[in-house]
């Protein structure tokens, strides 16, 4: 009785929590479907932002978020292989991941503030596409060092022996066989933080983000618009609340689809990964 | 594996052959050194059984080797019971025509005249039936086989036969002699009882079909 | 006067040692896994290793090509030595000595690969680089390892697709591409149906013409179908070692005829 009660409980918040997205999406979806066209996505905002459309945040907010994905890379991965091929201190390993879950608990404005304070004045780049890039990377950091830990180890340890066994250096086995074993996995690591770049607002608030310009950005330093910045400002500092509000509602639209992709792209590899290699021999 | 194992049940298979045409000229030997009182000859053949002796225990290790390493099952399992016991026969075949020689060194002097040529052409007889019941298994031939079991008989009938005859011709001075040619016939037929025990492995292995002490499975 | 073909190679007594092991001891933390064991083993024979689960068997052929190197907290004492040189000392260059003694594991690990990268990767961490010598070699080793007729329209294919089997003698064809001296197998029909088992264990036999084979197996059939040598292991010692034959139809110590007749324990 308890364990079908159980089950039932279970069923109910999993039900739950689809309509939960269900009806967030869909609300999206209804108040912003309309304003949606090629116009919209490609051309600039104008007459105080109540009118065009929504390019310049959606060229900003994919500089960067490959930008950060760039800078978050290759550090991610070689702290990743480091902990997961090297360290062979178990109390040590703990520490590390412990402070990377951590990391990655804290409040995103936290990130933020940080990112004002070292990239924007100690460093001296202002608020600039490269300081945003820089704040986001290390948002996205620890997701991805956790990601690509669980990656690697996956690969199984029978592979790594039957590399060394074959006299190859750890060095060349970890090039050889486990990266490339790790591979589809990693990617899906570098989707999923993609997805997250590219909807954080707190960090780039005080580093990257503007309410408006007038130009595309053209160097690494010039201030950007992004969507989810482009959001917040049309829905907070709008003085044309009745057209601005959809535009905002079409902009989320456009970032939730945006990430919803990401996310179905990681599953899909995923998904076709398990397919294609079977580790459970 | 199955590859390693047949090889090893050819060698052995081989091994009973080069046995078993060795004891055939034992046998032929014997009855030849019968008929001329060749002892010298005699000797030989005593001193041949050692070697036989050495290669029965070779092919008994070769066997006890075979069942530890492949566990033979089926007809591989019946080869190898049967070719223990083959093996067994043919050193007792063996024996028999080293009791031959013996009898040979007994009776080394005089002739031994029609009755020698008898035992002679018995002894080819007997030795023909070895020479059938080792193709038989060779050659997998369960006719063959059948034919050695029934050619039994008539080697019994031989022998009676030879035996009524020296019976008949014996005397107080020839006694002993002949004691010794009924024994040489004895011993021949002794023989051909071995043939017939080698058959009835061989029908053992081919059709798994015990005919021993039942002719009526034959 | 007589000859017969009975071949008496197991009553010859003088074979040449290839590794000689002196008083090893091996310790993993505070337990000792392996103690005192002194054995010759072969050139160009089989030598089989027995013995219940956790008697330190495959903690022992595991240290003829240092793979304890990635055991963290061991120790070993006393020597192996391999072709006159004592591979337990700290100088001992790892990768030539994997190159020359190879091994082959319990489970069927080919890389997710290509039957074709997955032979060529010993070639190329050996540094050859010149396509057609690799492609010669792996064909060469495919066709050693009686899996050249199965795969030969396949060699582009991933090995993931083989079947359990085959995967375990692409492993066998991938280790001896590379030409070793010695290969270690660890248990390699664990995990194999009856008649792929059967393929790897005449694939073995076939490999002794060239190569010093040492096998770690709980399967006491197998040993006595294709070992020429037995050491028979209980709790991490050397209880028994001689001629299969001997071992298993005259064992000299109870406990390995206890075991071999299944009265274990």
């Amino acid at each position: 009785m308890k364990k079908v009660l159980f089950n039932h409980a279970i069923k109910s918040i999993f039900f739950l929590n689809i309509l939960l997205v269900i009806l967030i999406v869909g609300f999206i979806f209804i108040k912003g479907y309309k304003i949606i066209s090629l116009k919209f996505l490609f051309t600039m905002p104008y007459n105080s932002m109540t009118e065009g459309g929504i390019f310049p945040a959606l060229v900003g907010t994919f500089l960067l978020t490959s930008l950060s994905i760039i800078f978050a890379l290759p550090p991610g991965v070689i702290t990743a292989i480091y902990l997961n091929e090297y360290v062979k201190n178990k109390h040590l390993i703990n520490i590390i991941k412990i402070s990377i879950n951590t990391l990655a608990g804290v409040p995103s404005v936290v990130f933020g503030l940080f990112g004002f304070s070292v990239f924007v004045k100690f460093f001296g780049f202002g608020v600039s596409l490269l300081s945003g890039a820089f704040t986001l990377s290390i948002v996205i950091l620890p997701i991805f060092i956790s990601a690509t830990i669980e990656a690697l180890s996956a690969v199984p340890y029978s592979l790594r022996e039957a590399s060394m066994a074959l006299g190859a250096t750890k060095l060349y086995t970890i090039r050889h066989t486990v990266l490339p074993a790790a591979f589809s996995s990693i990617m899906t690591a570098i989707i999923l933080s993609t997805g997250r770049a590219a909807g954080e607002t707190a960090p780039i608030l005080f580093t990257a983000a503007v309410f408006f310009q007038k130009n595309l950005p053209d160097s690494l330093f010039s201030p950007v618009m992004a969507l989810p910045y482009h959001i917040y400002a049309l829905m907070t500092e709008g003085t044309h609340p009745e057209k601005q509000v959809a535009i905002a509602y079409g902009s989320a639209l456009v970032l939730i689809i945006t990430v919803l992709f990401l996310i179905s792209l990681a599953v899909f590899l995923r998904e076709k990964r398990r397919r294609y290699v079977n580790f459970k021999h | 594996m199955y590859r390693y194992f047949e090889d090893e049940i050819k060698e052995v298979k081989e091994a009973l052959l080069n046995m078993s045409l060795y004891v055939e000229d034992m046998i032929y030997n014997s009855v030849l050194a019968l008929k001329t009182t060749d002892t010298d000859l005699s000797k030989k053949i005593i001193e041949e059984d050692d070697e036989i002796d050495k290669i029965e225990i070779q092919i008994d290790e070769k066997c006890t080797e075979i069942i530890m390493r492949h566990h033979p099952l089926a007809r591989d399992l019946r080869f190898v019971l049967a070719t223990l016991k083959i093996n067994n026969d043919l050193e007792r075949i063996a024996d028999l025509a080293v009791d031959i020689a013996w009898r040979v060194i007994e009776i080394s002097r005089g002739e031994n005249g029609k009755i020698a040529q008898e035992i002679e052409g018995m002894g080819i007889k007997v030795k023909d039936m070895l020479r059938n019941s080792i193709k038989s298994l060779t050659e997998e031939n369960y006719e063959l086989a059948k034919e050695v079991i029934t050619s039994d008989k008539e080697i019994d009938a031989l022998k009676n036969g030879i035996i009524e005859e020296i019976l008949r011709n014996t005397d107080k001075v020839n006694l002993r002699k002949n004691l010794s040619l009924i024994l040489a016939v004895r011993h021949l037929e002794r023989i051909a009882d071995h043939c017939v025990n080698i058959s009835e492995d061989v029908i053992y292995i081919l059709k798994a079909r015990v005919v021993k002490h039942h002719k009526e499975n034959l | 006067m007589l000859t017969l073909n009975i071949k008496e190679e197991l009553n010859k007594t003088e074979e040449k040692t290839k590794i000689k092991v002196k008083d090893l001891n091996f310790y993993y933390g505070p337990k000792q896994t392996l103690k005192n064991i002194s054995m010759d083993i072969y050139e160009k024979k089989v030598t089989a290793i027995i013995g219940p689960s956790g008697c330190g068997k495959s903690t022992f052929i595991r240290l003829f090509n240092r793979m304890d190197e990635f055991v963290l907290e061991s120790k070993s004492e006393g020597e192996i030595i391999i072709d006159g040189k004592n591979i337990l000392e700290k100088d001992t260059d790892l990768i030539d000595l994997r190159r020359r003694v190879g091994m082959v594991f319990q489970k069927p690990n080919p890389f997710p690969k290509t039957i074709m990268e997955n032979i060529a990767y010993g070639l190329k961490v050996n540094g050859w680089k010149d396509n057609f010598q690799i492609e010669t070699r792996v064909i060469d080793s495919l066709k050693k390892s009686a899996l050249w007729e199965e795969v030969k329209y396949r060699l582009k294919e991933n090995a993931y697709g083989l079947s359990g089997g085959q995967q375990q003698r692409l492993c066998i064809a991938r280790c001896i591409a590379v030409r070793p001296e010695i290969i270690l197998f660890d248990e390699p029909c664990a995990s194999l149906d009856p008649i792929s088992t059967a393929k790897i264990e005449e694939l073995i036999m076939d490999l002794k013409k060239d190569y010093t084979i040492v096998i770690v197996t709980h399967n006491m059939q197998q040993a006595a179908r294709i070992s020429d040598y037995t050491a028979f292991f209980l709790m991490g010692e050397m209880i028994e070692y001689g001629l299969t034959k001997n071992i298993f139809e005259n064992p000299k110590d109870k406990r390995t005829e206890d075991y071999i007749t299944g009265r274990f324990g």
